[in-house]
């Protein structure tokens, strides 16, 4: 965290409605994209961040080192967004409205986009077949399960960090990771081989 | 995993969340935050400081309880937060000074033992029902004794938020009129429905019912309210402290010089 944000998140503390204004205007965008990730549900997203910041800012004398904002705030999220899906789940509600399939069409071409950069077409279209794929996979993936994978890949966080943020222990989170990744390891693997036949030109077509 | 599938799988993660846009725009959603903290604040200032809450919720049935004074500035709730807190008596009257333009009396220490904790200065924003705020105001919270158990407040008197006819004993003292009562609070988790008694003791005006805690609790606050020279002073707790020894710390304050 650097110096800036330090200083907007102590002011925050304080009760700095301002700095709580520009910390929410810094972040809502990744955490609007957190709760989707997790729920797959545009308005529960939306409940969710707005809940995340309503409880930062009414809660925020929990936090007692501000160096840990981020972490907290993720830990707010994700809290907030089990308990809601946890609730949808008891009144049997499906939650996925199928996040990522509305984004599809916008995804593929950010793949293919990326086939400019010095990929083959087959290798684009393999990827973006894998790509429904691990959507697919990840949207079957139990939400704990998911939020593990989120925050490891999007976030970037340890194994402890995790287990600090989703209030488990952090074997749990390694072994959640392990399985998740096993999952979509088949995947991925599968995916290599076609890539790997490719450049040695056995698929190319 | 091979490096390269968790590399793939790192930028498919990242290519995919990095396409989604929120439908509400951000300042939109920002203001339906402030809202919603506006309305919710009482429960924080529970979580924060229940004695503290328990001021600002009184307040609140004050200004809903008294026609007369909600007429006068049709507020019907107070929001707080926190500016500064403080750790020593002297820094408290001075901040004091400062904000509310006034120097309220505290005391360092009652003759029945409890002392200076700690204290702070809030700022309270007098809402009426559309959530425009109406008033602002500075306040001073000074706690005493362990957890603590007592706390006195005080802020420059506000007509719009005065009340004519409060329930409880009355006493003159030194020329000061001194208002006791003491008042049940529940205190339950957000969604859980009052019970019909609760309900009930609530419309008569016997019982405050907040929002926010973790599970249901039951406590009782004693208070002691009186005005001097133009500022309001209110002494409360939830302990297991007297009505009495409350009043006797009340004329405390009101002798001093």
């Amino acid at each position: 965290m650097n110096e800036e944000k330090k200083a907007l998140v102590e002011l925050m503390l304080g009760g700095s409605e301002a700095a709580f204004d520009e910390l929410y205007r810094s972040s809502s965008k990744k955490l609007y994209r957190m709760a989707y990730f997790i729920t797959g549900n545009r308005s529960d997203s939306e409940d969710i961040l707005q809940e995340t910041f309503v409880k930062c800012f009414l809660h925020r004398d929990k936090l007692r080192e501000p160096e840990r904002f981020e972490s907290w705030l993720y830990q707010i999220l994700v809290r907030t967004a089990w308990r809601l899906e946890k609730r949808k789940k008891s009144r049997s509600e499906l939650s996925f409205e199928g996040i990522l399939d509305q984004e599809e069409d916008h995804v593929r071409s950010d793949w293919i986009e990326e086939d400019e950069r010095g990929k083959g077409p087959l290798v684009t279209v393999l990827e973006a077949e894998t790509a429904g794929q691990i959507r697919e996979a990840l949207r079957k993936l139990d939400v704990k399960y998911r939020t593990v994978i989120l925050l490891y890949y999007y976030n970037e966080l340890s194994t402890k960090e995790i287990a600090r943020v989703t209030g488990t222990m952090e074997g749990t989170v390694k072994s959640r990771l392990f399985k998740a990744r096993k999952l979509l390891k088949g995947i991925l693997e599968m995916e290599d081989i076609l890539e790997g036949e490719q450049e040695r030109g056995i698929c190319h077509g | 995993m091979a490096r390269t599938s968790e590399e793939q799988l790192k930028r498919f993660i990242n290519t995919e969340l990095d396409s989604i846009t929120p439908d509400m725009d951000e300042e939109r959603r920002l203001l339906e935050i402030h809202k919603k903290l506006s309305k919710r604040s009482n429960c924080m200032k529970f979580k924060k400081n229940k004695l503290a809450a328990a001021f600002t919720a009184m307040v609140i049935i004050t200004v809903l309880g008294t026609a007369t004074a909600v007429a006068a500035g049709k507020i019907t709730s107070l929001v707080s937060g926190t500016d500064k807190n403080v750790n020593t008596i002297t820094e408290l009257r001075e901040v004091s000074k400062d904000q509310m333009k006034a120097s309220p009396k505290f005391p360092d220490k009652f003759s029945n033992g409890m002392a200076f904790v700690k204290g702070n200065i809030s700022h309270v924003k007098g809402m009426d029902e559309d959530n425009n705020q109406v008033i602002t105001y500075s306040e001073a919270y000074a706690d005493y004794g362990e957890n603590p158990q007592v706390v006195l407040s005080s802020h420059v008197h506000q007509e719009a938020i005065s009340e004519e006819n409060q329930a409880g004993q009355k006493e003159v003292y030194q020329g000061v009129e001194l208002n006791s009562a003491e008042m049940q609070y529940v205190f339950l988790p957000e969604g859980q429905e009052p019970s019909e008694e609760d309900k009930k003791l609530q419309e008569e005006g016997k019982m405050m019912i907040s929002y926010g805690s973790d599970e249901e609790e039951r406590k009782l606050l004693k208070s002691v309210n009186w005005s001097e020279n133009g500022i309001d002073y209110l002494l409360f707790t939830f302990e297991n402290v007297e009505l009495n020894s409350m009043t006797a710390m009340a004329k405390e304050v009101i002798d001093m010089k």
